[in-house]
């Protein structure tokens, strides 16, 4: 299976929710920076994007580890970092185009979004639905069904 | 000892010395007073002697975010703002949301308490690392949004948290803001003042540290619980989809407008021109503070016209009634211009509004030329209204005199205080008692802050419903199905006290000292105060979250009797600073004036009933019904014996019949 993290910017108010699940999740503390997924208010657009990895299908991130320690999870597709193996380099962050992977200040090891196993809490916690767990199919088709229903509105105006 | 929800740390800065300490926070300390407005309520009595000059060194300017900020329980974002009030004289403090409160917490600290003077200005500069006091020399003089963009470029980040005064606060004018970021405040009762009187220009903060809770799962299903409460709330889909602009109708349609200085309740083309649909023009975002599924504040940018391209964060209610209604500017692009140039000049709307509008009615009156402005000044001025906003923090011409608020420059300009719309020399917002009376508005005469709204409020008010003052005063309309009042989280004998579900009425003296009590609770552990919150989180959800997030093993009447304690703590300062039942009225207006026009034609306040409403309202706090001192019971049963003990309250007593108030 190939999962990943779709945002609707259009729905996210910002309230950061998704990155204090996700801190809380996997450190045991409510702390923005140590989350895997960051809500940005994007000024000249005037909406927030909730920016997380993508779970490339082509991940730089493990092409560029010296150590092999970014595997993929067989359930989700999420690319994982196996601490053991992890010696915080950065040389994914340098990879990465979205600046994703960090450095854990305490445990100085790379961190970056696994998915949760399958049940990502940032999408479960959403209030606004903003976020959902995708296949990449799945969510081509999503995409597909809302840009056609701006489509027929369109149509009917012209009818 | 590891505490949690709390960080454990309060942070004591002497400005005058420079010396920076790091206290620890007692536990039994924040078990009283919760944290946020209650541990600064105990802060500031502790640390100040009384009638200290409100701008000297020897005032205490305090920050605190209580136990739940920073965490993701819905709504939790409020930080609190707590010194002697410069333009009351009495207790000051004012609440914020945004990221400051959450980046206190997450740098290590649940208080900052500020005490002494700079020689020089200075910023105060807040790291997991390091404090320190950093020179502010470059700043001085600078507009707020300027200066939060230097303060960015200097640390490199658009991450920083940012508190700061404008040249208003720099200035001291009486009713400065402490500007949260660019489009938030902690605006009422002059805290940017006392900022100001310090030399302080700003508190910057970067914090990476977590809050930690004591029951991590029972946390989190809570959260989810609560979420679904706020979200469940009647108030939820109004409120996040147009914020508090969706009660600008329901006041329009009341008459309780407070229109050019509370003249008239009345605008015709109101709600077209000032009414949330007025808002669509901007954009469909909403904007939510940290952890709040609400999101009640609208992104605007202005998309044409002589303001094009101005872009605000949250076009509110309360500006709309102050700008919009008090100074009668006609449409939202305006009112927006006139929000930007008191945010960036850091003053708060609406003593600003009050202010000016003493001074507009002055004039339309003919008490004051066109040569003692310096120009005419005519209703809804836009343009000059900006430039007034810009003399008053530069203390230019004019600005100098308004800057020490509505009372006092009336009074100097005309001699009396009769076009002043205060009590205790603070401006009353928004609405018109004569024509909403309501918890709301018999609440501007027993907040410990003077003439304001928002430390009260009542829980199931319904805008649907108007309340004009009824025979005896003390009732308004409970307007909700038998459901809603089941589910209400309060004691049953109380609700029954409280609220009649045949007659659909709810008491408003009995409500008044439940929800003073309870949002001294709310501003204590940093939740918001907004509708759907307020609506759905009682004193039962409340203890549960604090068991969970502090692990406190607490019950739904200690939660309650810690709000009473707040609030009577507040009410002991404002006795030793010398407030007295006198103090507690209304301006002259509202009994005098009758308003001339709309659905509460004719309505004037009754004297003698308000007092009435006074007694029952000191009785109901366990307060002495004559002259309003706490009794020692009363004290004794929230452990505050030996503040009262400690005051000098001989000139307070009244003898047994209290002699009405003439009003003239």
């Amino acid at each position: 299976m190939q999962y990943f993290i779709l945002a609707d910017p259009e729905k996210c108010i910002g309230c950061r929710t998704c990155a204090l699940a996700c801190s809380f999740e996997h450190e045991e503390a409510f702390n923005p920076v140590l989350s895997r997924i960051t809500p940005l208010w994007m000024q000249e657009a005037g909406r927030f994007l909730p920016y997380t990895c993508q779970q490339c299908s082509e991940p730089l991130c493990a092409a560029a580890c010296p150590r092999r320690a970014i595997t993929v999870d067989p359930q989700t597709g999420a690319k994982i970092v196996d601490p053991t193996l992890c010696i915080g380099c950065r040389s994914c962050f340098y990879a990465c185009p979205f600046g994703i992977p960090a450095v854990h200040p305490a445990k100085r090891r790379m961190f970056k979004c696994n998915l949760c196993g399958g049940s990502p809490q940032c999408v479960e916690e959403c209030p606004r639905e903003a976020l959902s767990l995708c296949e990449s199919d799945e969510a081509a088709l999503k995409k597909r069904r809302e840009a056609a229903k701006s489509l027929m509105q369109l149509l009917e105006k012209i009818e | 000892m590891v505490m949690f929800g709390y960080r454990g740390f309060i942070l004591a800065v002497d400005l005058t010395s420079g010396k920076i300490d790091k206290k620890r926070l007692r536990e039994e300390m924040a078990r009283k007073y919760l944290g946020g407005v209650g541990i600064n309520t105990r802060l500031l009595y502790d640390h100040t002697l009384a009638a200290v000059d409100p701008l000297g060194p020897e005032n205490v300017l305090l920050f605190g975010a209580g136990p739940l900020v920073g965490t993701f329980m819905p709504t939790a974002s409020k930080s609190d703002v707590a010194a002697k009030s410069p333009i009351t004289g009495l207790f000051g403090a004012t609440s914020s949301g945004y990221q400051f409160g959450s980046e206190m917490k997450y740098a290590g600290y649940d208080h900052i308490l500020i005490r002494g003077k700079a020689d020089k200005p200075v910023y105060l500069a807040i790291t997991d690392q390091a404090v320190e006091l950093r020179d502010a020399s470059h700043l001085w003089g600078k507009d707020v949004w300027d200066t939060i963009d230097l303060l960015m470029q200097e640390w490199r980040s658009e991450d920083i948290q940012v508190a700061a005064i404008g040249q208003s606060g720099e200035n001291q004018i009486r009713f400065s803001t402490i500007q949260n970021g660019k489009y938030d405040a902690w605006a009422r009762t002059g805290m940017g003042a006392v900022m100001g009187s310090k030399m302080l220009k700003a508190v910057v903060i970067r914090g990476k540290g977590g809050v930690r809770v004591a029951a991590g799962e029972d946390f989190k299903k809570l959260a989810r619980e609560m979420r679904q409460e706020v979200m469940n709330s009647p108030f939820f889909q109004a409120v996040s989809t147009h914020g508090s602009m969706a009660a600008t109708g329901p006041y329009g349609k009341f008459g309780a407008l407070p229109a050019k200085n509370f003249q008239t309740g009345v605008i015709e083309d109101w709600f077209e021109t000032r009414g949330y649909k007025a808002t669509q023009r901007y954009s469909d975002q909403m904007i939510a503070c940290p952890a709040c599924p609400v999101g009640c504040a609208h992104w605007a940018v202005v998309p044409d016209g002589p303001y094009a391209g101005l872009q605000m964060k949250g076009i509110e209610v309360t500006p709309t009634f102050e700008i919009g209604a008090k100074l009668f500017v006609h449409d939202l692009d305006a009112i927006i211009k006139c929000m930007s140039e008191f945010h960036r000049e850091g003053i708060d709307v609406v003593s600003g509004c009050g202010t000016i509008a003493m001074l507009m009615e002055l004039f339309q009156r003919k008490l004051i030329d066109e040569k003692q402005i310096g120009f005419p000044l005519e209703w809804g001025d836009t343009e000059k209204i900006c430039k007034l906003i810009r003399m008053i923090s530069r203390r230019e011409g004019i600005g100098d005199l308004l800057a020490e608020g509505a009372k006092r420059a009336n009074i100097a300009l005309t001699g009396n205080d009769d076009y002043a719309i205060t009590i205790k020399g603070l401006e009353i917002p928004t609405f018109d008692p004569r024509s909403r009376w309501s918890v709301w508005t018999f609440g501007f005469l027993t907040s410990t802050r003077g003439g304001d709204h928002l430390r009260t409020r009542n829980p199931v008010e319904n805008l649907r419903f108007t309340s004009v003052p009824g025979e005896n005063y003390r009732q308004e309309p409970f307007g909700f199905p038998e459901k809603f009042y089941q589910k209400m989280d309060m004691p049953e004998e109380l609700k029954k006290k409280i609220i009649d579900p045949e007659m659909k009425t709810t008491d408003i003296v009995l409500m008044e000292k439940w929800s003073e009590d309870l949002i001294s609770v709310f501003n204590s552990i940093g939740i918001c105060i907004r509708p759907p919150s307020l609506q759905s989180l009682g004193p039962t959800s409340i203890a549960r979250l604090l068991r969970a997030c502090v692990g406190w093993n607490m019950d739904a009447e200690e939660v309650m009797q810690a709000g009473e304690r707040i609030w009577n703590l507040q009410r002991l300062y404002n006795l030793r600073e010398g407030e007295r039942r006198k103090d507690s009225i209304f301006p002259k207006r509202f009994y005098k004036d009758p308003l001339p026009e709309g659905p509460a034609k004719g309505m004037v306040m009754d004297a003698e009933k308000v007092e009435r409403m006074l007694d029952d309202y000191y009785e109901a706090r366990g307060w002495n019904r004559k002259d309003g001192i706490p009794t020692p019971e009363k004290m004794a049963e929230l452990g505050l014996e030996e503040d009262l003990s400690d005051l000098d309250l001989t000139d307070a007593q009244q003898p047994e019949q209290v002699p009405l108030k003439s009003v003239q």
